[in-house]
């Protein structure tokens, strides 16, 4: 699972659990309350009253939708965070079968190709959807052909991988003078 | 774990997010006083909720029963939504029980996937394999394969197709058994 998915199932969970747990209260109060008992959690009668004593322009309440759409904003942005993915489909023929590739693996490749490049003394890389980029370093002064050797290279290790949907983009950055 | 509830968090997520947004901005406009056009909003001056309002509520006969009755729809699908976060979609038993009058045939779904691993393992370039079967909306079998860094993957496909794929449908009598292979390449 991805750190994405990790957080956002943390996330409902807490959410749902909040809506269990407050809607469970709600019921229990207006039973209690049609019933003519005491309150068991909530003060019924304070909150009321306490209620039809604000105002709109009151600084709690302000406080208070300030922080809902905070809340909303922050939900807002789990639930269209998308993250790379898990897994990076690879086109199959065999009916019935889906293939997918690891995208760990995959950059693990990536950086294994790209470290074999003549000049390229470290590597890493990170794959999106549609993309595959490479930082690579070189202790020469002058970068030379080393990104096109390397982004060469990347790609035959993509298509290796079935991965030839994805757009290699290499950096190399070499030793300051 | 579950695309499906992957898309249900981001979805109902977005919905609360929404739902939180369009009421707190509305607050916040009443609250700070500023007009909209063609939209009738009360004073920043005016109680949240007026006396009146909440008098007529409690001498409602049916205001709160409905209340809590739409709270009782939220609770009960919070707890579908809440259970659905620890669900494993992992089956334990393959029924393969053809006519319930001559008997009945469990598999141990197990049993095929240590098979299908075991299987999987022999093949040149593989270094590890674990396979697992699913049910979700039917029964999909996911093998999941280390691969060496020299493996021609390729060849490993076609191989998987000839051989572990086919003899699994064939375990299983499903010549259409959804299969999901999940290649992690692994660097030496």
């Amino acid at each position: 699972m991805t750190p994405t998915n990790t957080i956002n199932r943390l996330l409902a969970a807490l959410v749902a659990l909040a809506l269990v747990l407050g809607g469970l209260l709600a019921i229990a109060e207006i039973v209690l309350g049609r019933l003519g008992r005491p309150f068991w959690f909530i003060p019924r009668q304070q909150w009321g009253n306490w209620v039809t004593r604000q105002t709109w322009d009151a600084t709690l309440v302000r406080l208070i939708l300030a922080g809902m759409l905070l809340a909303g904003l922050l939900l807002l942005l789990a639930g269209l965070r998308r993250g790379r993915p898990r897994l990076l489909p690879v086109a199959s023929e065999a009916p019935g079968v889906q293939f997918d590739v690891v995208r760990r693996g995959a950059e693990h490749a990536v950086v294994a190709a790209a470290r074999r490049t003549n000049g390229v003394r470290s590597a890493s890389a990170s794959i999106g959807r549609s993309k595959a980029t490479v930082r690579a370093k070189t202790d020469a002064r002058s970068t030379g052909d080393i990104p096109q050797q390397t982004s060469a290279a990347i790609t035959a290790r993509l298509a290796d991988l079935g991965l030839d949907g994805l757009r290699p983009r290499v950096k190399v950055k070499g030793k300051k003078r | 774990m579950s695309t499906r509830v992957n898309t249900t968090n981001r979805t109902v997520l977005v919905i609360l997010a929404l739902l939180l947004l369009i009421t707190s901005t509305v607050g916040l406009i009443i609250g700070f006083g500023a007009r909209l056009t063609g939209l009738a909003l009360p004073d920043k001056h005016d109680p949240v909720l007026s006396t009146e309002s909440l008098t007529a509520a409690n001498d409602s006969p049916w205001f709160w029963w409905v209340i809590a009755a739409g709270s009782l729809v939220i609770v009960l699908l919070a707890l579908r939504w809440l259970l659905a976060q620890f669900a494993a979609d992992r089956v334990g038993h393959l029924d393969l029980t053809q006519n319930d009058r001559e008997g009945t045939t469990t598999l141990t779904a197990g049993a095929l996937s240590d098979a299908v691993a075991a299987e999987a393992k022999t093949y040149p370039g593989v270094e590890d394999a674990s396979a697992h079967v699913r049910d979700r909306s039917g029964r999909t079998l996911v093998l999941a394969l280390d691969v060496a860094e020299y493996a021609d993957l390729n060849a490993v496909r076609s191989r998987l197709e000839q051989g572990v794929i086919a003899h699994a449908r064939q375990a299983l009598d499903e010549p259409d058994l959804p299969i999901h292979i999940e290649l992690h390449p692994t660097s030496t």
